[in-house]
């Protein structure tokens, strides 16, 4: 019995010592002591030296929680000899020592703990490995940047992968910026070697316009299914446009944002991969002179929609993020032509956009000769259920404000934010950067914007909050800083592959410090915004870091399993397979005689079918009724006796 | 502190010097007056900050630091409770009512406008915080309507019940201007 | 259809404008909705000044109002934002919290009177913009007027939204569409939506403050060119009505705009001629054009 300090942590709020005296005068105790760090080389030392002197057949700890700790000492003791499942893991920090400042009572419930777990350590049953084969291959599901990061990295190490995209291309919204901060490059100069290297890559197959539509399976080898609507023009189309001039149809085109037009029959922009034209089914009026025009027949009206079957070991979610829609905001008149988001910005910069890239107050046309720009749309703000800062908009305002200022010098350009985040190297040299450009920063947060009854201009009212005084601002346009949210189609999605989301709508990280890029669920890992917002730069960096993760799982071959998995006794077995109505895994078969049957492999070890079944036939190992019916008892014990005391 | 006579300009944040009665009556109300970020939207809603005073972020802020000069300022008595702050803060927090926690404290305090003590005493005596007149009885007629409407107007005895109930105001510490 | 209403009064409108009293009293005669008196009704009281100064005595003070209207075992009507405000708000909160319930019931049976807040408060502008409609009132209407007019909200009757929530209170539509079926143009002005300035006080102790605030108010409308401002509530309407003379003697403005309640010009659109445009302080010789049938 080794009881730990875990520094403070635990003894800093009950007596360690007298617990780990309460333990020395349990049965089958040999040996009891405390330690100010178990974890810590001299404490596994300490666990190793007790086991050969006083030749221990089961050890206990009381420390930390099982998913923390119970692997080192279950290592310990492999080393000397025993089965790591002769250790029992004791919580008495997390279950304890964290949620209670009362010494005394924390102090008891330790031990009423520890006399758990010493009754449960009698009883633990030697559990085996088993290696598992898992399938080299990886699903990547959306391919912006860290789509495409994340495919490359794995393709390079060797794993195969599949690329799921639901648009048309791939590149997502980095595709669709001008500028990247910190250093104001163009983005499509520094993404599209990695595009390109993603498309022409021999080990990364890319669907696009697909979307994932069963997940079956688990960890190193699931199955999914993927369904890929039809895009009407094959893979043979030259990209020669001829469709797109004849096609009648024109309509603002969704990836410009509304700032540039598209037709039935498109590319979302010149550079777009895959570069095949696609066919939007919805607003095509079937008048089929693209089929006449194109001159190698890829035009093809009866292509259908396609489901197909994937054997991955590993899936990375990169599906990105949604811009926050500013029309929540009533007090903001989003509906406004002249009020635009830094998004329809950035398409307004555009080349290909109907602005050629001139920034001009959408209503008019007109030069503005005054912008101002509104930070925290949509973020830090509790009204809209959106507590979080994006920590990104303060920096992309800092460089649409500049290239603002390039573009037009003698326009006046606001900055209305509530705090200026710009942490980390380059990042507040940019903010200094932008004030020496002469942007005007208004320390605070607009309360409404007015459209001007007569004319098209906007009035902007906010507390200039350093000088304490309400300001009216006069603006041409104005730029809202939308936030970053979860893309709304997440939930199914996240459904389909068994992930907790945070309550914002993202992917919920395994733990925030050591595993942001893994999800709740063994095997699927995160990449990019879908964890929460983020910068490009922290985006690459994560999608590198789901890459390596992933690829952890697959490099090896195989993975090894724990089987402490169901078990079924067929002396109690009545043959009713409730249980294998109930296992969610579907890891319940029938034998040839009729009686239940487990597939270790599939088992998740959740014990659902033991509530299920009638007769107490199939049983956990290392968590049998008899088991837990002795830890109970443990602890039942230890308060009647201290009840009796008292 | 200071041997001259002039009083300290610095404000000295000192503990034991903060009004807590201010802090426990917004908490009491829920209102969390820390949670504020100070970005300025009540102070840019305020149709009165443009011409009074009054600056509600300012309020808020001296509030939190439990400043009890804020009761004694007319600032807090410049807002028309159009509650464009309230319905706007990005916080949640329900501003308005944080003001009427602070006049209902200024009031216990007798920090109440002659005015305001006025219109008590006219809902004391008639039932309506503006009365009928003679004037009025006749275009009541004129319109076909009674003379007197059916309300407090009519009832002497309950008016004075309400009167004893209701409305005590404290003493006067000093007319707020 | 309800049965009828408790016609709450309040102060305002039965002791300054009675017309508008006498054109609610019309237009609810002709929609055929019963009126119930609420005998020892009082003032709401005031949201800005009597809760500023005991809120658990205004709330005491309105419960009495609220009972009287539960009594009648009708709705509670008023034609006031203020009123609204106070009554409202206060019902809102006793029906949504026993323990207040309780606290406000103990002092209040002291004068007589048991709250039970199961009941509605509602304002004319919700009965007419949206129980009837603007489609709704066209078979009691016996003309339209032709009037370019601003359309003032007021605060209450919106705000605080997550308690009233009858129209976006940013960019409201409720009363334009209502009052464009009675023929109105509405006219969209600077500072649609702000506040008149009387409330909360402030009209009361700090006139000067007050004024300041309406004349914010009354250039943008005499910037819009309208013929009239309407809105929904005696107290708005008293500053408006009273202000603009004020505004005219202490400060050198030329304002001559007539205020029309919401009650008034519908009376008038239902046939009743005589709205009470001649007692008022400001254009007492305004007489409504009637539109001519396209």
């Amino acid at each position: 019995m080794f009881v730990c300090h875990c520094g403070e942590n635990i003894a800093g709020k009950l007596d360690v010592e007298e617990v780990a005296e309460f333990a020395a005068g349990l049965p089958n105790v040999e040996f009891s002591t405390d330690n100010l760090f178990m974890c810590s080389k001299q404490g596994v030392e300490l666990l190793k030296e007790a086991v050969r002197r006083h030749k221990l057949n089961r050890t206990v700890v009381a420390s930390c929680s099982v998913e923390q700790h119970w692997p080192t000492f279950a290592r310990a003791v492999e080393e000397m000899g025993l089965n790591p499942h002769m250790h029992e893991q004791v919580n008495i920090r997390e279950w304890v020592s964290w949620v209670t400042n009362d010494w005394d009572n924390a102090t008891e419930k330790a031990k009423s703990a520890v006399a758990a777990g010493v009754k449960m350590a009698a009883l633990k049953e030697p559990i085996e490995t088993q290696k598992l084969d898992v399938v080299k291959k990886v699903m990547v599901i959306g391919a912006g940047v860290a789509g495409l990061r994340a495919a490359m990295d794995l393709a390079e190490l060797g794993i195969p992968v599949v690329l799921v995209e639901k648009e048309p291309s791939i590149g997502g919204h980095m595709t669709m910026l001008n500028k990247t901060f910190p250093t104001d490059e163009c983005p499509m100069c520094t993404l599209s070697p990695l595009l390109n290297g993603v498309a022409n890559h021999p080990d990364i197959e890319i669907l696009t316009l697909s979307e994932v539509s069963k997940v079956e399976g688990s960890v190193g080898n699931f199955v999914v299914e993927v369904t890929t609507k039809p895009r009407y023009v094959h893979d043979n189309c030259t990209s020669c446009g001829r469709c797109s001039e004849v096609c009648p149809v024109e309509f603002p085109n969704e990836w410009d944002m509304g700032f540039g037009m598209r037709k039935a029959i498109y590319k979302p922009y010149p550079q777009a991969i895959p570069s095949t034209f696609t066919r939007d089914k919805k607003h095509c009026i079937e008048c089929g002179l693209c089929e006449i025009v194109c001159p190698v027949q890829a035009v093809d009206f009866s292509m259908k929609k396609e489901k197909r079957e994937f054997n991955v070991g590993a899936i990375v979610v990169a599906t990105g993020y949604e811009q926050y829609d500013p029309v929540e905001i009533t007090a903001y008149h989003y509906d406004h032509p002249n009020i635009i988001t830094q998004l329809e910005l950035e398409r307004m910069l555009a080349p290909t956009t109907l602005t050629k890239g001139k920034i001009l107050r959408p209503s008019d046309g007109k030069v503005p000769e005054s912008v101002v720009i509104i930070q925290c749309v949509g973020s830090r703000n509790d009204q809209v259920g959106n507590a979080y800062c994006t920590g990104v908009c303060c920096m992309y305002a800092l460089k649409n404000a500049g290239i603002i200022k390039e573009h037009l010098p003698n326009t006046d350009v606001y900055i209305c934010y509530i705090d200026i985040r710009a942490p980390g190297l380059y990042y507040e040299e940019y903010y200094k950067k932008a004030q020496e450009k002469g942007i005007i920063f208004i320390r605070g947060r607009p309360s409404n914007i007015e459209p001007d009854p007569y004319e098209e201009k906007l009035t902007v009212f906010v507390e200039d909050t350093f000088t304490g005084e309400p300001v009216e601002i006069e603006a041409d346009m104005v730029i809202l800083s939308a936030g970053m949210i979860a893309p709304k189609g997440f939930g199914k999605l996240g459904g389909k592959l068994g992930l907790l989301r945070a309550k914002e709508g993202f992917a919920k990280e395994y733990h925030i410090k050591m595993g942001p890029m893994r999800s709740s669920r063994e095997g699927v890992l995160l990449a990019g915004t879908i964890q929460g917002p983020r910068d490009i730069t922290k985006t690459v960096a994560h999608a590198g870091a789901a890459a390596s993760a992933a690829a952890q799982i697959l490099v090896k071959g195989f993975l090894e399993k724990r089987l402490d998995t169901a078990i079924v006794d067929k002396d109690l077995c009545i043959k009713c397979l409730a249980c294998s109505t109930v296992c969610n895994p579907g890891a319940i078969d029938v034998d040839v005689d009729g009686y239940a049957f487990v597939n270790d492999t599939a088992c998740k070890s959740c014990g659902t079918c033991a509530g299920a079944c009638p007769t107490g036939a199939i049983q956990i190992r290392n968590f049998r009724d008899a088991q837990l019916k002795e830890e109970v008892i443990g602890l039942l014990e230890y308060n009647r006796l201290v009840g009796a005391a008292q | 502190m200071s041997s001259s006579s002039f009083p300290n300009p610095v404000r000295v944040l000192r503990r034991g010097e903060r009004d807590e009665e201010i802090i426990k009556a917004l908490k009491n109300e829920g209102f969390d007056i820390n949670a504020c970020m100070q970005c300025g939207t009540c102070t840019a809603s305020c149709l009165s900050g443009r011409w009074t005073a009054l600056t509600v972020r300012k309020v808020m802020r001296k509030a939190a630091l439990g400043d009890s000069s804020v009761l004694e300022s007319s600032d807090i008595w410049m807002c028309t409770t159009c509650y464009n702050c309230y319905d706007r803060c990005p916080r949640d927090l329900k501003v308005t009512d944080a003001i009427i926690v602070l006049r209902n404290l200024a009031s216990a305090r007798g920090f109440i406008h002659k005015n305001h003590r006025k219109v008590v005493q006219i809902l004391a005596k008639t039932g309506h915080a503006v009365p009928i007149n003679d004037k009025i009885q006749q275009v009541r007629k004129e319109l076909g309507l009674p003379k007197i409407p059916p309300t407090l107007a009519k009832y002497p005895e309950e008016r004075e019940l309400l009167a004893k109930t209701l409305f005590q105001l404290a003493p006067e510490e000093g007319d707020e201007q | 259809m309800n049965t009828g209403y408790s016609f709450f009064l309040g102060c305002i409108m039965p002791n300054r404008y009675p017309a508008i009293e006498s054109a609610t009293r019309f237009v609810l005669e002709r929609l055929g909705i019963n009126v119930q008196e609420m005998e020892r009704a009082g003032c709401c009281p005031a949201p800005g000044v009597f809760r500023s100064f005991n809120k658990p005595d205004w709330m005491v003070a309105a419960a009495r109002n609220i009972a009287i209207a539960e009594a009648n075992g009708s709705p509670l009507l008023t034609v006031c934002n203020g009123c609204f405000g106070t009554l409202f708000d206060v019902n809102h909160a006793l029906k949504h919290d026993e323990e207040l319930r309780k606290k406000v019931n103990e002092k209040l049976e002291k004068l007589g009177y048991h709250v039970k807040a199961d009941g509605e408060v509602r304002h004319i502008a919700q009965v007419l913009g949206f129980d009837i409609g603007p489609s709704g009132i066209q078979q009691y209407l016996k003309r339209k007027v032709k009037l370019k007019a601003a359309i003032h909200y007021g605060c209450h009757f919106l705000r605080p939204f997550h308690l009233k929530q009858i129209d976006d209170p940013e960019d409201p539509r409720i009363l334009e569409d209502y009052f464009e079926a009675l023929g109105v143009e509405s006219l969209n002005y600077r500072g649609r939506l702000l506040c008149c300035g009387a409330g909360g006080g402030v009209k009361g102790a700090h006139a000067e403050e007050s004024m300041k605030m309406l004349l914010e108010k009354m250039e943008g409308i005499a910037e819009s060119g309208a013929e009239a401002i309407l809105d929904i509530c005696p107290f708005c309407h008293l500053q408006f009505d009273g202000g603009q003379k004020i505004l005219n003697e202490k400060y050198g403005t030329d304002f001559h705009i007539p205020v029309i309640h919401i009650s008034q010009l519908t009376a008038f659109c239902m046939g009743e001629n005589e709205i009470g445009m001649k007692y008022q302080v400001i254009a007492p010789e305004f007489r409504l054009e009637v539109r001519n049938p396209d």
